[in-house]
């Protein structure tokens, strides 16, 4: 249930912060250069609130009594946007992606990694580019998941038609490999998840 | 709307297993629907024979294309021209279902100088954008297009785009107009226009084209034509729609099992939550819209308010809100469940608005996105399984769901902020005479909406009384008492926060469904949608049965005759004439029929030069949706699809000193990013055309992306602009 953590307790804190009055993701004067303001907060971002362009609505409920004690909601600090969201610059940054490197073992070299959740499609635990791609006429993933390491009972089970019966191939509507089971890089997750 | 005179489709999935033929049209079907892709693919597979066909078009070769037999790779904005010649060779293949078309159709065609969508003026733009933003107001046709258009390539055709105002006008043709509009789309013309990949041999593409137009035209034959985001984010958008209706209502296969056109849309967005609810800037729920005083006085009836409540002026669309932001004409944003500062092209004017134009922005969210770094004030909100909700999809299909787990912290539900927001606000605040800059309509003085406040006190209600007790704590609303047997021992976190006894969300729904009940939008009651046997229901239900065909005796009871009829009541009455205007103001009202429309071949808003000489399209991949702020948190699918790669042809990436992995800047007229070469992969490039998904807000695309739009349906092309290219 908690698997937003994370990420939550930085809503929490933009909120109470916001709601306490101090514009967090605003540059200090209306047309000012924001790369100024930003670098400065991202410099400070400890250092007393000096930017209040848009004080937060006074209608607005104070979120400082709902926040449970110990959050990091009580700091009055605001957020910069580079603090906010899956990229760390700010908004007018441009980025360099970084390189990620597919995963290229063979089949068998590595294990499976474990499942997400029961049910989720497992990982694809070895490279795949030469497999690919899964055509009509053509599957290269067949040619091991059909014999050495075959698909589960589930996926020989016309789930449309006959949703009780476990037949001896692959059905059809599971042709398609890749549209559930995904292969890897070796990027590395861009926020922490505890589900 | 303008085809049926009601929205949303005839047809549903069960089609996949009852056609012959599956064509997808600028659907990469394989990696967006892939539930429904399975099912094409298990169709397709069982089909020894190879009776059952799949054909592709589109302009990047793509997963769906190595799922079908057929694969046609067109140039970006050629399907209009190749829908034309699909229905020319219908004519003269004398494949018209001429009893169908006599009896339920009416030929029509509209303008053609209705501009791209794009501002009026250039006073915002950057001096790049100068040379396609003045397009909006003239075009110098291009030689195809002048053809297309039954003009001379040999004289410059210069064509002041007189009608960006009056885009959605038309008018009935005789068929003989509608044949004249099809002439110049013979094989060879299409096929030199709109063959998409340099490499492939002239003849070759044109026997597919051939093949294509064998499958539409065969008799026996019945076949389904898919499209999403190819057709409809797209600067002739509806125009490509109507082809496509066009093609299959000349052919008598519309409304029929397995046979129809058929737009796949987003699953739980844009026909359930945007066009059938209503939430457009013109629209009202069912089909009604804003400017229509007989909607609004029905709206204003169902909704309790006094009459002349609703404001008669159309709002701003979602381009235009953040064009407005820019000029200063709106100052407060609220943005729910969605991310627009990542998801509207041209982004860079948008995010210099927000950060240094007068106005404050409030984003409601799950997670923090793109849109949260320019947001003024943050409210965390319950995402779907926090809350009760509902969700309508492409095939009409309705359904239901129970809240499932608490919404952690102070994150509150869409509805609970809605409701509170409106407690805030008092009848002598808002229901007094407001001006209203710009409104003009009948029943109102210029500028200004009347004072109602007299006529609300008549109702019962005060100065003191607050929109939320006018608009959600009704009396009709409080008899849905919470707790409810329904709920089947789940919470409801609405009702909790709000410390109310009575149920939001069904009061919500029965409300919403009083505008459908009786005019062809009919829902089931709310509890019938949790019953364990049910699995969402098709609209219309009429007396507890689901519609599979609309249109269609045997399954639409809205149809009174026998076969088939087109009931859908707007935009019926039109007047006539021929295929360059109105010759008979007359109008004339076709009554239970649908529209075949002409369109021509148009060019897109911008097209490669010698400057930017790559065309960029954008879109999906499987792993992320839209724009990735949930998706992109989960491990497993972040490290299957790290960060967003700019696929090209080996050649094009070669020429610029590129190799699978390098760092490349790409660069539009309006901005530029960098991204990491693919060559190669699931998307394979034709020379002279890239693609780059939008999901990441690192490698942000839409800072590149033209916001040239659809005139008619306003929706952005983020399919069409140029680009150039350099190592990085």
């Amino acid at each position: 249930m908690m698997k937003r953590t994370t990420i939550l307790t930085v809503l929490l804190a933009t909120l109470a912060a916001l709601t306490l009055g101090i514009a967090a993701c605003t540059p200090a004067e209306k047309g000012a250069p924001e790369k100024k303001a930003n670098q400065e907060q991202a410099k400070a971002p400890d250092a007393a609130p000096t930017v209040s362009v848009k004080p937060a609505d006074d209608t607005q409920p104070k979120v400082e009594d709902k926040v449970a004690p110990g959050d990091e909601a009580k700091s009055s600090v605001g957020l910069p946007d580079t603090q906010i969201g899956l990229s760390a610059g700010n908004i007018f940054d441009i980025p360099e992606p970084a390189a990620a490197k597919q995963n290229d073992t063979e089949p068998g070299d590595e294990d499976t990694l474990p499942r997400v959740h029961p049910k989720s499609p497992p990982v694809i635990p070895h490279g795949i580019a030469e497999f690919l791609p899964i055509t009509r006429a053509n599957n290269a993933c067949l040619d091991c998941h059909e014999s050495d390491v075959p698909v589960p009972a589930s996926h020989r089970t016309d789930l449309r038609n006959a949703p009780g019966k476990v037949g001896e191939a692959l059905v059809g509507a599971r042709y398609n490999c890749v549209a559930c089971h995904v292969p890897r890089t070796d990027a590395k997750p861009l926020v922490k998840n505890t589900f | 709307m303008q085809v049926f005179g009601i929205d949303e489709p005839s047809g549903n999935y069960d089609d996949i297993e009852l056609t012959d033929t599956i064509v997808t049209w600028g659907s990469n079907m394989a990696e967006m629907h892939p539930m429904l892709w399975a099912r094409v693919m298990d169709r397709r597979l069982a089909s020894t024979d190879g009776s059952y066909r799949v054909v592709n078009l589109t302009t990047v070769s793509n997963r769906t294309s190595d799922g079908a037999d057929v694969e046609i790779v067109l140039k970006p904005g050629t399907d209009l021209a190749l829908w034309n010649y699909i229905a020319r060779e219908i004519v003269k293949r004398d494949s018209v279902d001429t009893e169908f078309v006599e009896s339920h159709c009416v030929f029509a065609t509209g303008p053609t100088d209705i501009g791209y969508g794009m501002r009026d003026s250039s006073k915002f733009c950057y001096d790049a954008e100068k040379d396609t933003q003045s397009r909006e107001r003239e075009v110098v046709l291009t030689p195809d297009e002048a053809i297309a258009q039954r003009k001379s390539p040999d004289q410059e055709q210069r064509v002041a785009q007189a009608n960006t105002g009056k885009a959605d006008a038309h008018w009935s043709i005789t068929f003989d107009e509608f044949k004249r509009g099809l002439e110049p789309y013979t094989l060879d013309f299409v096929a030199e226009l709109s063959k998409g990949d340099a490499d492939e041999p002239l003849e070759a593409y044109k026997a597919k084209l051939e093949a294509l137009a064998g499958l539409y035209a065969d008799r026996q034959r019945k076949i389904v034509s898919y499209w999403t985001m190819g057709f409809n984010q797209h600067t002739r958008g509806t125009w490509v729609n109507e082809q496509a209706y066009m093609t299959h209502l000349l052919t008598g296969k519309q409304a029929k099992p397995g046979n129809g056109a058929f737009s796949l849309t987003g699953q739980p967005s844009a026909c359930g939550t945007a066009r059938e609810v209503g939430t457009f800037s013109h629209r009202l729920p069912a089909d009604m819209v804003v400017g229509n005083p007989k909607h609004r006085a029905h709206a204003e009836e169902l909704w309790g308010l006094p009459p002349a409540t609703l404001n008669p002026k159309t709002g701003s669309h979602i381009t235009k809100m953040m064009r407005d932001l820019e000029d200063g004409s709106m100052k407060w944003l609220w943005v729910q469940v969605t991310n627009p500062f990542q998801a509207t092209a041209n982004a860079n004017h948008w995010l210099h608005a927000a950060r240094e134009k007068d106005c404050f922005i409030v984003v409601s969210d799950v997670y923090p996105t793109l849109s949260c770094k320019v947001a003024d004030l943050l409210l965390p909100s319950a995402i779907m399984y926090e809350k009760w909700g509902a969700y309508g999809n492409s095939e009409r299909r309705t359904q239901l769901w129970r809240q499932q787990i608490a919404p952690p912290g102070d994150a509150r539900s869409d509805v609970w902020q809605i409701m509170e927001f409106s407690k805030r606000f008092k009848l002598g605040e808002v229901w007094t005479e407001q001006p209203i800059p710009g409104l003009t309509a009948e029943g109102f003085e210029d500028g200004k909406l009347p004072d109602v406040l007299k006529a609300a006190e008549a109702k019962g209600y005060t100065a003191d009384t607050t929109l939320y007790e006018v608009l959600f704590e009704t009396e009709a609303a409080k008899k849905f008492a919470w707790p409810d047997r329904i709920a089947d021992g789940h919470a409801n976190a609405t009702v909790t926060h709000a410390g109310i006894d009575w149920f939001p969300e069904k009061a919500l729904f029965e409300e919403y469904a009083g505008f459908g009940r009786g005019h062809g939008h009919d829902l089931a009651p709310f509890d019938r949608y949790y019953a364990a046997d049910v699995h969402g229901l098709r609209w219309p239900v009429v007396d507890g049965k689901e519609t599979k065909w609309r249109f269609n005796s045997e399954y639409d009871p809205y149809v009174k005759q026998e076969g088939i009829e087109f009931y859908g009541t707007a935009l019926k009455s039109i007047p006539a004439g021929d295929l360059d205007g109105v010759t008979n103001e007359e109008k004339t009202e076709y009554e239970g029929k649908a529209k075949i429309f002409f369109r021509p071949y148009a060019a897109p808003a911008e097209s490669p030069d010698s400057v930017y000489d790559l065309w960029l399209s954008t879109g999906r991949v499987l792993e992320h949706w839209h724009s990735g702020s949930m998706t992109r948190r989960v491990p497993a699918l972040h490290a299957a699809m790290p960060s967003a790669l700019l696929a090209m042809h080996a050649k094009d990436a070669d020429a610029r000193g590129l190799k699978e992995g390098d760092l490349a800047w790409i660069e539009s007229r309006r901005g530029k990013i960098k991204a990491r070469v693919e060559i190669g992969g699931r998307n394979r490039l034709s020379r002279g055309m890239v693609f780059v998904p939008w999901f990441d807000e690192s490698v942000f695309i839409n800072r590149l992306t033209l916001d040239a739009t659809c005139p008619i349906s306003k929706q952005t092309d983020f399919k069409k602009c140029a680009v150039k290219i350099t190592k990085a």
